[in-house]
């Protein structure tokens, strides 16, 4: 017999809402987008539930969600935020250097296309494969592999650009 | 292959994934949206629109009652149609109140996405009939899915009862937890405060950070305006508490509060009307509540003819 909606939920909401946070940049808007998608999954838990792998279906559906989402409200305010990190003097130890590099890197990943954040988030979060990510984006794995290319570039560039500040500073 | 700028990127996403909100108001939001618990939040609506008739018939009768005496207790029973309106002009609440002779009164909520017939104009949610035609059409609508003639209307709007907290002095309220906004930055400690003006509109409009989510919103609402009732029961000759009503409560010309509150015997009884487990699409392309039209005439003729008694509660999250 098929686990029950509510079962199944209680067991992997948490996970589901980390995804979302990371996807989105914004925990309020990953709340509303996982409401949504789990609204809908529930009404039609019969059919997802005898899926193989429901779990990357909901995922799948979170992320479609949020690329489709048009609601989008105050949408760069955590990136503008980060970026300011950018401008901070040098840390003073290694610790609170690593602290910085990463947020500064929060900033600049919160800042890239929506596309190319979703194939990054589940190619080093998720750890998929180019022809999972593929099935989740509804994309061909070239176009996977360009998106999380240009993706590195942009973060790349941005990291480089923080290193040449230190190095001035 | 794992470079620098690799594992920093794990790392970022686990950071951001850290600002996760608690899963309980996911949770909790998936329950009470759940067909067969969609009435909970309603039956609080309700108990709000009536009291908030209360409010109207308490306060400003005092108006009515220096210009001529009140008429002999009403011959016949009323039906009055409360609509609450947020700041953007859409009805969000709305509930049919029948005021018996007797002094009984009931309420029934009309869930504003159920999906209807809006006489002149197809189907549609209750709540886009108030769009279309404004107070005309909702009375329309409801006469036609109900069944029931409607006697009276009044539409209330929420920053009027904000400003009505402030001209009765604030209203006290009772926190079972402190609370605390996040989006808003609106905190207050557990136990009884007395809010009025802006702190009453956060507390009223509280969505983030609370247990039970919207459903807590709406008990918030109920148990303010049983308070506000309270408050302003003692504040009858105060001018400006009689003018923060007139201005956040709009009534038909036609009715004469001042007998809807003489009448009124303090005991409340709430309901939804019966709701369909299945979503019916709107024509926007939305989801909305599926009804029987048979079933709620039903349904409104025998809760009408014997309502059941109410129940309350004091502190909320």
């Amino acid at each position: 017999m098929p686990e029950r909606f509510e079962q199944f939920i209680v067991g992997r909401l948490d996970r589901l809402l980390r995804y979302a946070t990371a996807l989105t940049c914004d925990p309020y808007l990953a709340q509303d987008v996982v409401q949504e998608v789990l609204l809908r999954a529930q009404a039609r838990w019969e059919r997802i539930s005898a899926m193989r792998a429901p779990d990357a279906y909901l995922r799948r559906m979170v992320t479609n969600e949020y690329l489709s989402w048009r609601r989008l409200r105050a949408a760069r305010t955590v990136a503008s935020a980060h970026s300011t990190l950018d401008a901070i003097g040098t840390p003073t130890d290694d610790h609170a250097h690593r602290y910085a590099e990463r947020d500064a890197m929060r900033g600049r990943i919160a800042k890239l296309p929506r596309k190319q954040r979703a194939a990054i988030l589940l190619r080093y979060y998720e750890d998929c494969t180019d022809e999972e990510i593929a099935e989740v984006l509804g994309c061909t794995t070239g176009t996977v592999r360009s998106h999380i290319s240009r993706a590195l570039s942009a973060l790349r560039a941005g990291e480089t650009r923080l290193s040449a500040t230190e190095a001035l500073s | 292959m794992t470079d620098n700028t690799e594992n920093l990127i794990r790392e970022a996403f686990e950071a951001e994934a850290e600002r996760a909100t608690d899963s309980r108001a996911v949770l909790a939001e998936l329950e009470r949206r759940k067909p067969q618990r969609r009435l909970r939040a309603p039956i609080a609506l309700a108990a709000f629109a009536v009291l908030l008739i209360a409010a109207v018939g308490i306060a400003v009768p005092q108006v009515l009652r220096d210009q001529a005496p009140p008429a002999a207790a009403s011959a016949t029973d009323q039906n009055v149609l409360v609509a609450g309106v947020d700041d953007y002009g859409s009805a969000d609440s709305i509930v049919l109140a029948h005021l018996g002779k007797d002094g009984s009164a009931s309420a029934i909520m009309l869930p504003r996405d159920a999906v209807v017939d809006i006489p002149g104009h197809g189907e549609g949610t209750l709540g886009s009939a108030y769009r279309l035609g404004g107070t005309d059409k909702l009375v329309a609508t409801v006469r036609a899915l109900t069944g029931t003639d409607i006697d009276h209307y009044a539409i209330v709007d929420m920053p009027g009862v904000a400003r009505l907290s402030t001209a009765v002095g604030g209203v006290p309220v009772c926190l079972r937890v402190p609370a605390n906004d996040t989006v808003t930055g609106f905190s207050l400690a557990e136990g009884t405060h007395t809010l009025e003006g802006e702190q009453a509109l956060l507390f009223l409009r509280q969505r983030h950070g609370l247990p039970n989510g919207d459903l807590d919103r709406i008990e918030r609402l109920q148990v303010f305006l049983r308070s506000l009732v309270k408050q302003a029961a003692g504040k009858l000759s105060d001018s400006r508490v009689v003018a923060a009503v007139r201005d956040s409560v709009h009534t038909d010309p036609g009715w004469n509060p001042l007998e809807a509150a003489d009448l009124l015997r303090g005991t409340l009884s709430t309901a939804t009307i019966p709701l369909g487990a299945e979503e019916a699409p709107t024509p926007e392309g939305g989801a909305g509540i599926g009804v029987a039209p048979e079933e709620v005439r039903q349904f409104v003729r025998d809760f009408t003819a014997a309502p059941p008694p109410a129940n309350d509660a004091d502190c909320v999250n």
